[in-house]
């Protein structure tokens, strides 16, 4: 099996694969971090003590923030990139086999690389496709 | 046999209309009694109080005089507050009133310094730091009467209601329109609630001590005389 080289095969399925993935991460991230500060300034109460104490260390995580956040969106972004490949990829190889199988030739077999998704799919095919091809050869 | 009168039926209803609009009037009464009212004459009422520490803390306790039971604070070149959670609705019941007593104020040698020996706080929470709001009461040796001040941050505001020493006596009467004074002091209509009051005594910007009394604090109630 050849290495893989193109990532994105279907860029409408990677798309929502990756929104899936990355959209709730931020939305739930964005949600805890209000929360733990929304819950930290009303347990502080006093604004003096907010101010001198909450304030500066919200700044400082926001300050870190800024650094890791962007790099660490990326690394998400690439890690569901190659996670929906594996969904997409197989996907895409069964629909350029099934249309080879559909004009005609049964000597085709679907394989996926190791590790993809849906590969008890392909086994189950393959097995439909040796009927096929068998019945074929005795018409 | 005595006929009865036409309209018998429905005698009676003009007197349940009646009824019912005294009722619905006196339910749009405010109450005369405030929403909360800290006498701080029980030994456990500041069980109900959070202490919040910035900076050493300051000792509060419930002191006597005879019968009668008060908050006294006696800060040691510390910073610590005392808080309370309330719910009140300022544009019914705007009115807060307390009693207090400075019995040693900081050494202040100029008056920017921000130790006051005792202020009283009404909070208004909001959705993050800048949003909320917050009013303190002081009472200062240094800056005149009724002199609005803004505090660490823009959303703090200070109003002066007693400055120098109590010429009424032992304890000095504050009432104020929380609402007017929030009016005033931001130049904007206050949030609808309060949510909470705060007491400090603070002497750690002077590295010296404070000593205050408080008592009879009453938070939620109506002034007929008042606009609001």
């Amino acid at each position: 099996m050849r290495k893989r080289r193109q990532f994105i095969v279907n860029k409408k399925l990677q798309f929502q694969y990756v929104s899936f993935a990355i959209v709730p991460l931020i939305v739930g991230a964005a949600f805890v971090y209000y929360l733990i500060y929304l819950m930290t300034m009303n347990q502080m109460a006093i604004p003096e003590i907010i101010l001198y104490y909450l304030v500066p260390a919200m700044r400082r995580t926001n300050e870190v923030l800024m650094v890791i956040a962007p790099l660490a969106l990326i690394g998400l972004f690439v890690a569901t990139v190659l996670a929906s490949h594996r969904l997409a990829g197989p996907l895409h190889r069964l629909d350029r086999e099934l249309h080879r199988v559909a004009s005609g030739d049964y000597s085709v077999r679907i394989t996926f690389r190791k590790g993809d998704e849906l590969s008890s799919l392909a086994h189950s095919l393959n097995s439909v496709l040796d009927v096929l091809e068998q019945k074929s050869k005795e018409a | 046999m005595m006929k009865r009168p036409f309209l018998y039926p429905i005698a009676p209803l003009p007197l349940l209309a009646l009824l019912i609009c005294a009722a619905l009037a006196y339910s749009t009464i405010p109450p005369l009694e405030p929403l909360e009212w800290f006498a701080f004459s029980q030994e456990d009422e500041l069980e109900d109080w959070s202490e919040k520490v910035l900076n050493g803390k300051v000792a509060y306790w419930i002191d006597y005089i005879g019968n009668n039971g008060f908050l006294h604070s006696r800060s040691i070149k510390a910073c610590s507050a005392i808080y309370r959670k309330v719910t009140i609705d300022i544009d019914e019941l705007p009115m807060v009133s307390w009693k207090w007593s400075v019995v040693q104020f900081p050494d202040k040698p100029a008056p920017e310094f921000d130790d006051y020996p005792a202020r009283l706080y009404v909070c208004f929470p909001g959705i993050s730091f800048s949003r909320s709001k917050f009013l303190e009461y002081v009472w200062d040796r240094n800056q005149e009467k009724e002199s609005v001040l803004t505090g660490a941050a823009e959303n703090i505001k200070i109003i002066v209601v007693r400055s120098g020493d109590c010429e009424e006596g032992l304890w000095c009467i504050e009432e104020r329109n929380i609402h007017d004074d929030y009016v005033m002091a931001f130049g904007a209509e206050p949030p609808k609630r309060v949510r909470a009051i705060a007491i400090m005594s603070d002497a750690d910007g002077t590295e010296s001590s404070a000593e205050a009394l408080f008592d009879d604090i009453k938070v939620g109630y109506y002034v007929f005389s008042q606009n609001k």
